[in-house]
C-alpha cells in the first residue's frame, strides 16, 4: 500500500521531530549548569532529542509500506466510542466536583447506555449498583482516598 | 546450591503463612478471571491493581500480582479452547487443536490437560528459577554503574522482540518512553526539565497511569468496536482427562516445558516463540502429524506447557537483571520498583527473603490454580457469557480508580485518558507500545548509570568496553538482537500460516 502525504508514519515522524527539538532545547538550557559535557541532566535529553530528530526525518522521508489494512468502526460505533471517551473526561472532572460515588453513578448511567444499549431504567439500576459496590470495595474496604466533592 | 535450597525452604515457610496463601489464591483467581473475560489483559489488570495493593505489605502485594500474571495464562487457555479466541498470539497453537476437541465434545479433557500441563510446567519452571536465578545473581557485587548502564542497553535488545517487524518504530517508541521518564526534576541538578512551567508536570509522569492508558483503555475501545458479545459454548464433557490422555500428553508436556523454559531464559524471548516451536516439535514427533489441527491432545499439552514454563522462566531475567519478557512482566517490574525493590543483580543479595518467598509462592500458586481451576471450570465458562455492555463500563471505572490512586492525583487520571486515546490509534496502526512502556520504566536507571559512569571515567565512553562484564553484556546484546530477529521472523511466518492473517507478534 503506497503511503499518503499524511500517513500514520509521517505524522509519527513529525511528532518525533517536534519532541526531539524540545529535548534539544531543554539540553541547551541545562548545559551551562552541568559539571562536564557528558555528566549532567542535559546529556540524555540531547542524545534522545538528536536521535528522535534523525529517525523522525527518516520516517517522514521514507515511510514504511503498510502490509495490513486499518479498519475503523462504522459510524454508530464510532460515535459511541467518542461518547465513551468524552464521558471519561467528564467523569474525571465530576470526580473532583461531586466525589466518587455520585460521579460514578451519574457517568455510569450513560456509559451502560453507550456500551450495552440497555433501557434507561436498567442503566440507572446498573450504575447505582456499580457505584455502591465500587465504593464499598475501594473506599470503605480498602480505605482509598478519593475526592469528597461538594456533598461531604 | 545448598544455600539456595535452604533459602527456598525458608521462602516456603514464609509463603505458607495464611495471609500469603490468601494473596496467592486471590491473585490466581483474579488472574484466571482476567484471562477468561474479554477486554482486560494481564498487563492492564496488574497495572490497575498495583495502586490498590498499596494497603498490603510489599511481599503480599507482589505474590498477588504474580498470581494474576500466571493465573491469566490459565484463563487465556480456557477461551482459546472453548471459544477459539486466543487472547494473545502465544495461545494460537492451543486453539488449533483445543477448539476442534471442544467441538467434538472433548472440551473438558482439553481444559483438564491444559491445566495439568500448565501446572506441571509452571512448577518445574519454579524449580528451574530457584536453580538458575542465583547463578546470575552471583555476579551482583561486581556490578557498578557501567555494568548497570550496559544491562539497560541489553534490555533494549528485547525491543526487537516487542517491535515485531517494525524495529525502527519500536526504537522510536522506546526513545519516546525515555523522554517521558525524563519529565520532572532532573536527577543531578534537581531542576525541572520538560515541564514547560507546569507545576503538575514537575512530579513527572507516574508509570501506572501511562500503562493503564496505553494498555487498558485501548482494549476497552477495541471491545466496543468489535462488539464483543457473550458466546455460549457447547457441552464440554468431563473435565478430568482419561489415563490414555495423560499417557499421550506426558512427553509433550516434558518437551514443552524444556522448550518454554530454556527459551524463557533468554531475556525478552516472547512466549509466542516457544508455543509455536513446541507445536512444531510435537507435530514432528507425532506418528500422525496429518491429524494435527483436528483435535490432537498433544497439540494442546505441548504449547500450554511451553507457555507456562516460558512465563515462569521469564522471572529469571526479570529478577536477576530487571529485564521483562512480556508486557505483563514489564508492568510487574514497575510494581517491584514502586515497592522500592530494584530488580537486578543486587536483589538476591539485598532482598533474598522477599525473592525466595515470591518464588515459593509461585510454586504453591500453580498448585492452587490446578485445584481451583478444575472444579471451577464450569463457573469460568459461565463468566464468558457476561455481556460486554456490563463489563466495559466497570473496566473503565477500574482504570480511573487505578490511575487516580497511584498518587492520589487528578493529573494522573487526565494522563490516563490522553494516553488511552493515543494508545488506541497507536495500536490501530501497530506502533509497538511495549518499548515505550519499558523505556519509561527503565529510563531513570539507565540515565543514572550513564551519568555515574561518566563521572567515574572523566567523560570517557571507553569505560563501557574496558570493564569485562559490561563489554560482555554489549557483545551479548548484539548476539541476542540477531537471534531475536531471526526467531521473530520464523514465528511470524508460522502464526500467519496458522491463523491465516497478519499476526502482530510484537505486542505479546
Amino acid at each position: 500500500m503506497k503511503p499518503s502525504i499524511l500517513c500514520a508514519d509521517r505524522i509519527f515522524g513529525l511528532f518525533s521531530v517536534i519532541v526531539g527539538i524540545l529535548g534539544i532545547s531543554e539540553c541547551v538550557r541545562l548545559y551551562p549548569i552541568a559539571n562536564s559535557p557528558l555528566s549532567g541532566d542535559h546529556v540524555m535529553l540531547g542524545i534522545t532529542g538528536g536521535v528522535l530528530i534523525i529517525l523522525g526525518l527518516v520516517l517522514i522521508v521514507k515511510p514504511g509500506k503498510r502490509k495490513f489494512t486499518v479498519k475503523f468502526p462504522e459510524r454508530a460505533t464510532a460515535i459511541n466510542m467518542i461518547g465513551a471517551a468524552i464521558l471519561l473526561v467528564i467523569y474525571s472532572v465530576l470526580l473532583e466536583k461531586l466525589g466518587f460515588a455520585a460521579s460514578t453513578a451519574i457517568c455510569g448511567v450513560f456509559l451502560f447506555r453507550l456500551f450495552g444499549g440497555y433501557s434507561w431504567l436498567r442503566c440507572v439500576l446498573a450504575a447505582a449498583i456499580t457505584a455502591v459496590m465500587l465504593h464499598l470495595v475501594f473506599v470503605t474496604g480498602l480505605g482509598m482516598a478519593f475526592p469528597h466533592g461538594i456533598f461531604f | 546450591m545448598l544455600e539456595s535450597f535452604t533459602m527456598l525452604m525458608q521462602g516456603f515457610a514464609t509463603a505458607a503463612s495464611p495471609m500469603n496463601l490468601l494473596m496467592a489464591a486471590l491473585g490466581a483467581l483474579v488472574g484466571t478471571l482476567v484471562g477468561v473475560l474479554p477486554g482486560l489483559g494481564a498487563a492492564s489488570a496488574i497495572a490497575i491493581l498495583i495502586p490498590v495493593t498499596s494497603v498490603l505489605e510489599p511481599t503480599q502485594a507482589i505474590i498477588m500480582l504474580a498470581g494474576i500474571y500466571y493465573g491469566a495464562q490459565y484463563g487465556g487457555s480456557t477461551t482459546a479452547i472453548l471459544l477459539n479466541i486466543p487472547g494473545e498470539t502465544a495461545s494460537i497453537p492451543t486453539c488449533l487443536d483445543g477448539y476442534p476437541m471442544a467441538k467434538k465434545g472433548r472440551g473438558g479433557p482439553a481444559l483438564g490437560i491444559s491445566a495439568i500441563a500448565s501446572c506441571l510446567a509452571g512448577m518445574l519452571g519454579v524449580v528451574g528459577l530457584a536453580f538458575f536465578a542465583p547463578i546470575f545473581a552471583e555476579y551482583a557485587l561486581k556490578f557498578g554503574p557501567p555494568e548497570y548502564f550496559a544491562l539497560m542497553i541489553f534490555s533494549l535488545s528485547i525491543i526487537v522482540n516487542f517491535s515485531g517487524e517494525y524495529i525502527l518504530k519500536g526504537f522510536m517508541m522506546g526513545i519516546l518512553g525515555y523522554v517521558i521518564s525524563m519529565v520532572g526534576v532532573g536527577i543531578t541538578s534537581g531542576l525541572p526539565r520538560l515541564t514547560f512551567g507546569s507545576v503538575a508536570m514537575t512530579r513527572g509522569f507516574d508509570s501506572i497511569p501511562v500503562i493503564i492508558g496505553l494498555f487498558a483503555l485501548p482494549e476497552v475501545f477495541k471491545g466496543m468496536e468489535e462488539k464483543t458479545v457473550a458466546i455460549s459454548s457447547e457441552k464440554i464433557g468431563s473435565i478430568y482427562p482419561s489415563i490414555q490422555d495423560i499417557k499421550t500428553s506426558f512427553w509433550p508436556i516434558i518437551r514443552g516445558w524444556a522448550i518454554g523454559f530454556f527459551l524463557g531464559l533468554l531475556p525478552g524471548c516472547s512466549p509466542a516463540v516457544s508455543t509455536f516451536m513446541s507445536y512444531d516439535v510435537e507435530k514432528k514427533c507425532s506418528k500422525t502429524p496429518e491429524l494435527f489441527g483436528t483435535g490432537m491432545i498433544e497439540g494442546v499439552a505441548g504449547p500450554e506447557a511451553a507457555n507456562n514454563a516460558n512465563s515462569q522462566a521469564g522471572f529469571i531475567p526479570l529478577l536477576s537483571f530487571g529485564i521483562p519478557a512480556s508486557p505483563a512482566l514489564a508492568v510487574l517490574l514497575a510494581g517491584l520498583m514502586i515497592y522500592g525493590l530494584q530488580p537486578g543483580p543486587m536483589l538476591f543479595q539485598q532482598q533474598g527473603g522477599f525473592v525466595w518467598t515470591v518464588i515459593a509462592s509461585m510454586f504453591i500458586g500453580n498448585l492452587m490454580l490446578l485445584v481451583l481451576n478444575l472444579p471451577l471450570v464450569g463457573l469460568w465458562v459461565k463468566l464468558t457469557r457476561v455481556p460486554y455492555g456490563i463489563l466495559g463500563p466497570v473496566i473503565l471505572f477500574l482504570c480511573v480508580i487505578g490511575s487516580y490512586s497511584s498518587r492520589n492525583s487528578m493529573f494522573d487520571v487526565y494522563v490516563t485518558v490522553i494516553f488511552g486515546i493515543v494508545g488506541y490509534f497507536l495500536q490501530k496502526y501497530r506502533f509497538p507500545i511495549v518499548p515505550l512502556v519499558l523505556c519509561a520504566i527503565l529510563g531513570p536507571t539507565m540515565e543514572r548509570g550513564f551519568i555515574q559512569s561518566m563521572a567515574m571515567s572523566n567523560d570517557s565512553l571507553l569505560i563501557f568496553f574496558q570493564r569485562p562484564i559490561s563489554c560482555v553484556i554489549f557483545i551479548l546484546t548484539i548476539l541476542l538482537s540477531i537471534f531475536s530477529i531471526k526467531a521473530m521472523r520464523k514465528t511470524k511466518k508460522m502464526a500467519v500460516e496458522a491463523s491465516g492473517e497478519d499476526a502482530d507478534i510484537g505486542s505479546n
